[in-house]
C-alpha cells in the first residue's frame, strides 16, 4: 500500500510538474474562480443580514427589546421602569438599559415661509440623551447639528430621512430640506401640538432609523402625561449577541407579565428578511458549489481523457490500477488545493478588502462581505470532496478501458 | 532448454456485425533464450498473437501457457503483476510516459515493483547504458530522436529482467540505420543475456537477426521457418 502510494505520488507530482503548464495554470485559475463564487455569493448575502442585524442592534432596539404587558389585558406602559431597570441591569453581562417613549406624530415644515408646508407622519422616540449612547448609536451618527443634550424641551434631531436632502432612501416623502436650526411643528395623536428646533440630523444609513425622530425622554413624558417611572418601552444592551435567550429567561422571572423579546424576533420584516437570505444563501451555494463540481470534474475529465494513452501505457507496463487512479486522484487534490488557496487570497486579499473600502450602499446600511468561517470551511470541503470525485471517475473509466484501445484510441 | 511459451488452440475473434476471426487456432511453443519472429502480411494475426501473449487483450479460447503459468486463467490485477514481474513490451510508438525523463521511464516498472527509485537508479543507468543513451538519462522524450525513444523503450521493458521481451514491429516508425541499430541492440541482448525475445516485424530482412520465424497467414500459424543464424549455430 505504502508502496503504491509512493509511485501513485511520483507519477502524480511529475505529472503536474512537467505537465503543460498552461493547462496546470488554468485549472488553478478556475479551480480559484469556482472557491471565490463559493464563498463571494454567500459572504455577499451573509453581508447584507449582517448590516441589518448590526443596524437592529446598534441603532435600534439593542439586543433584548422589553414591551407593556399584553396578556391578560393589554397596557400601554411600563410601570416601576426604575426598579425594573434596576434589577435586569444588575444581571451579570447586561450592559445597560435605557426607557424608550414611542409615538407617531405628523411633522410640518415650511422652508421658504412661503406656506408651503410639506408634511408627513414618522415615528418618534423620547430618550434619555445621557444614557442613551450607552445603548444605541444615533448619537455617533449625527451629521449635522448635535446630538440631544440634557432636558432640550424644546429640540428635535431628525433622521435624514425625514430631513430630506441627505440622499434619503425615500426623498420624495421626507420634509424637502429641513436644516439644522430650522422649526418644525409637530401634532401629536393626542392631540397636542408643538414646536421644535431642529438640534440635528442623524444617519445611519438604515431606512427603519433614519426615519426617526428623537425627543427627550422628559419631553416625551410631559407629551404623554406619565410620571418618570413609566416608558413605552426598556431596550437592554448585553456584551455578547447571541447570548439574548439566557437573559430573556431571567427578565421574564424579574417581570413575568411583560413582553420580551429578542431583537430578532422583534420585526417580522427582520425575519422575513434574514430567513429569505438564508434560504438564497442555501440556493445559492448549492448551484455555485453544483457549477465549481462540474466545472471540476468537466477540467479533471478532459484533462485526464487527454491522458488515456499514457494510461494505457502505464496498465501495459505493468503500474498497478490503483496506483493509476491514486495519481490522478493527488493531482485533483493538488489542483483544488492550490485553488482555494489562490481563491483565499484573491478573496481575503483583494476582494474583501476592496468592499471594506467600497462597500455597497443599500437602505439597510453600507454591505461588505461577511465572510463565515463555517462556509469557508464548508466551501473548502465541497471543492475538496468535488475535486476528488473528478479525479477519481475519469480515472477510474480510463483504467477499466481494454489497454489497447487506450493506447490506440481505438 | 526450457519452454518460455506454449500456445495452444489459440483463438482470437472480434465481435461485430461481421465477426473477425484474427487467430483461428494456433498452437506453437518457444524456448527459453529464442530470438522469434512472427512474420506475416497485414491482416495476418500476428500483432493480434503478440498482444495476447503479452496480456495486452484476452483470447477468445485457447491456452497460453508463459513461464509455466496458464496466463488465461489470471484476473486483470494478476495479468498486471505478471506483466510488471516477468514481460518486457516494446510498442511500435515508443510508448513513454512524456512528463517523465529517459531514466525515469526506464525505472518506473522497477519502481512499482519494488517501491525504491534509490536502489534500481544505478540498474536503470546500466540499462540504459546498454542501449546507448547513458548520456541521455535526464532527457524527455520530446528531447530524443524516435530512434532513442525506441531505445528508452527497450530499456524499460528491460528493467525488472523479464523473462520475456516482446516487440511489436518496434522498427516500423524508424529510418534504416536508427531500425538496425534496435535490431542489433535486440541481437545483443538475446546473445549476452540470454533475453527470450519475440518479435513482430514485416521486414524480411529482420530474419537475419533472429532464430526462428513463425509465419502467419489469414489468423493461422502457416510455417515455421529456421533463420540461417540458429541452422549455422547447429552446424
Amino acid at each position: 500500500m505504502k508502496k503504491d502510494l509512493k509511485v501513485a505520488f511520483f507519477l502524480g507530482y511529475k505529472s503536474i510538474v512537467n505537465g503543460h503548464k498552461s493547462t496546470i495554470v488554468l485549472m488553478i485559475f478556475i479551480l480559484s474562480l469556482a472557491f471565490v463564487n463559493l464563498v463571494f455569493l454567500a459572504s455577499i448575502l451573509n453581508g447584507v443580514t449582517t448590516t441589518l442585524n448590526n443596524q437592529l442592534i446598534n441603532n435600534s432596539i439593542a439586543n433584548i427589546v422589553i414591551d407593556p404587558q399584553e396578556e391578560p389585558t393589554r397596557k400601554n406602559y411600563i410601570v416601576h421602569t426604575k426598579e425594573l431597570r434596576q434589577r435586569i441591569e444588575n444581571l451579570p453581562g447586561v450592559v445597560a438599559t435605557v426607557a424608550h417613549y414611542n409615538f407617531m406624530a405628523t411633522f410640518a415644515y415650511d422652508k421658504n415661509k412661503d406656506g408651503q408646508w410639506k408634511y408627513g407622519s414618522w415615528p418618534i422616540i423620547g430618550v434619555d440623551p445621557e444614557e442613551e449612547p450607552a445603548v444605541t448609536g444615533i448619537s455617533e451618527h449625527i451629521i449635522a447639528g448635535d446630538y440631544l443634550e440634557g432636558i432640550g424641551n424644546g429640540d428635535i434631531v431628525l433622521g435624514a430621512d425625514i430631513a430630506g436632502g441627505y440622499g434619503a432612501a425615500e426623498e420624495i416623502k421626507s420634509l424637502g430640506g429641513a436644516e439644522v436650526g430650522e422649526n418644525v411643528f409637530v401634532n401629536f395623536g393626542n392631540g397636542i401640538n408643538r414646536k421644535y428646533t431642529i438640534r440635528g440630523v442623524s444617519k445611519v444609513k438604515f431606512l427603519l432609523v433614519d426615519q426617526n425622530a428623537y425627543i427627550t425622554a422628559k419631553e416625551a413624558r410631559s407629551i404623554l402625561g406619565l410620571s418618570d417611572d413609566r416608558a413605552s418601552q426598556i431596550v437592554v444592551k448585553i456584551d455578547k449577541t447571541g447570548n439574548e435567550d439566557k437573559y430573556i429567561e431571567q427578565i421574564k422571572e424579574i417581570a413575568p407579565n411583560l413582553k420580551v423579546r429578542k431583537w430578532s424576533e422583534y420585526t417580522t420584516m427582520i425575519n422575513s428578511i434574514t430567513g429569505s437570505f438564508g434560504l438564497i444563501v442555501d440556493i445559492v451555494s448549492g448551484i455555485g458549489l453544483a457549477v465549481a463540481a462540474t466545472t471540476i470534474f468537466i477540467l479533471i475529465y478532459v484533462n485526464t481523457v487527454n491522458k488515456r494513452r499514457q494510461i494505457g501505457i502505464l496498465k501495459a507496463i505493468g503500474i498497478k490500477e490503483n496506483i493509476i487512479i491514486t495519481s490522478y486522484v493527488l493531482q485533483a487534490f493538488f489542483y483544488a488545493i492550490f485553488g482555494i488557496v489562490f481563491g483565499s487570497i484573491i478573496m481575503f486579499c483583494f476582494v474583501n478588502p476592496y468592499f471594506i473600502s467600497h462597500p455597497i450602499i443599500l437602505p439597510i446600511g453600507d454591505v461588505s462581505l461577511t465572510i463565515k468561517q463555517a462556509q469557508v470551511m464548508q466551501s473548502i470541503i465541497s471543492l475538496l470532496v468535488a475535486s476528488l470525485v473528478a479525479g477519481f471517475v475519469p480515472a477510474w473509466r480510463a483504467v477499466r478501458e481494454n489497454i489497447l484501445k487506450a493506447i490506440w484510441g481505438a | 532448454m526450457n519452454i518460455d511459451i506454449r500456445v495452444k488452440n489459440l483463438e482470437k475473434t472480434y465481435p461485430g456485425k461481421v465477426p473477425t476471426h484474427a487467430l483461428r487456432g494456433v498452437s506453437f511453443e518457444i524456448k527459453e533464450g529464442e530470438f522469434v519472429a512472427i512474420m506475416g502480411k497485414s491482416g495476418s494475426g500476428k500483432s493480434t498473437l503478440l498482444h495476447q501473449l503479452g496480456l495486452l487483450d484476452s483470447p477468445t479460447n485457447g491456452e497460453i501457457v508463459i513461464d509455466e503459468v496458464d496466463v488465461s486463467k489470471l484476473s486483470d490485477h494478476e495479468k498486471t503483476l505478471f506483466r510488471l514481474q516477468r514481460l518486457g513490451y516494446v510498442f511500435q510508438e515508443y510508448a513513454l510516459i512524456f512528463e517523465l525523463t529517459a531514466l525515469e521511464n526506464v525505472l518506473l516498472p522497477a519502481f512499482a515493483l519494488n517501491g525504491s527509485k534509490r536502489d534500481y537508479k544505478d540498474r536503470a543507468i546500466e540499462m540504459l547504458d546498454k542501449v546507448g543513451l547513458k548520456e541521455r538519462v535526464d532527457h524527455r522524450p520530446n528531447e530524443l530522436s524516435g530512434g532513442e525513444q525506441q531505445r528508452v523503450a527497450i530499456a524499460r521493458a528491460l528493467i525488472n529482467n523479464p523473462k520475456i521481451l516482446f516487440a511489436d514491429e518496434p522498427t516500423a516508425n524508424l529510418d534504416t540505420n536508427s531500425s538496425k541499430e534496435i535490431l542489433e541492440l535486440f541481437k545483443k541482448l538475446n546473445k549476452e543475456l540470454g533475453q527470450t525475445i519475440i518479435l513482430v516485424t514485416h521486414e524480411l530482412d529482420d530474419r537475419k537477426y533472429v532464430d526462428r520465424v513463425l509465419w502467419f497467414k489469414d489468423g493461422l500459424l502457416e510455417k515455421e521457418e529456421q533463420t540461417f543464424k540458429e541452422i549455422s549455430s547447429k552446424l
